[in-house]
């Protein structure tokens, strides 16, 4: 069933079958949804603990170009600002390394995130997992009132480290 | 030992590469189904859980 949100968003939002969705100005379709992710987790001590870990996708549906619109960023921020309204709910982000251009990807999403309304209520960890040929830029985000924070550092910081340091 | 030493640095490579992939390409299914291009049944298959967040 499609419902239409009460979000102070530029675009009406809809949610249909666990995703979000809204149109734009020129008729571009945009489809946003969270995945429930904890299980990347699975290896580390705290991993029973937690509860709403997801990764966020951001999908244009037609694929011609269209002009930057600022109301895209500012409406997906009003999904975001919803999202995190539930203070367990966090984020986890890894760039797409495949086509060598992760660096680029990690700039331009703290871009984002320095642009985002949401930025003073969360806490938002980066780090990068370095190998010889590769460098993995990560990072995490949650609320500052998240009440499993302390399971959810400890997840990353562990997995982090396993990853970095096995054998 | 040297032996040793490299093995073990391939295997740390394999598994970060390993476990990144899997995080790229489920990303990727996800991103396939957003587009129409796949069933949900498929992102099913894979482990790959949607949910309403809130």
């Amino acid at each position: 069933m499609k419902e239409e949100l009460n979000f102070q968003s530029p675009y009406k939002v809809f949610f249909e079958e666990n995703v979000y969705t809204f149109e734009t100005k020129n008729n571009h379709k945009y489809r946003v949804s969270f995945n429930l992710s904890n299980d990347y987790f699975e290896y580390t001590s705290t991993f029973k603990e937690l509860k709403k870990v997801y990764t966020l996708n951001v999908e244009k549906i037609s694929s011609h170009k269209e002009p930057l619109d600022v109301k895209v960023q500012k409406t997906i921020d009003q999904i975001l600002q919803f999202f995190f309204e539930d203070p367990e709910n966090s984020i986890i982000y890894l760039c797409d390394f495949q086509d060598n251009r992760e660096l680029k990807r990690r700039n331009h999403f703290n871009k984002w995130f320095e642009n985002s309304s949401f930025k003073n209520q969360v806490i938002k960890i980066d780090d990068i997992i370095e190998t010889e040929d590769l460098n993995y830029y990560t990072s995490i985000i949650y609320t500052k009132h998240n009440p499993l924070r302390k399971y959810l550092e400890t997840a990353y910081i562990e997995m982090l480290y396993f990853l970095k340091n096995k054998n | 030992m040297e032996t040793k030493t490299l093995n073990n640095s391939i295997s740390k490579k394999e598994s970060i590469k390993n476990l990144a992939l899997k995080f790229i390409e489920d990303q990727k299914m996800i991103q396939k189904y957003l587009k129409n291009e796949i069933t949900l049944e498929k992102l099913n298959e894979r482990g790959i859980k949607f949910s309403k967040p809130i």
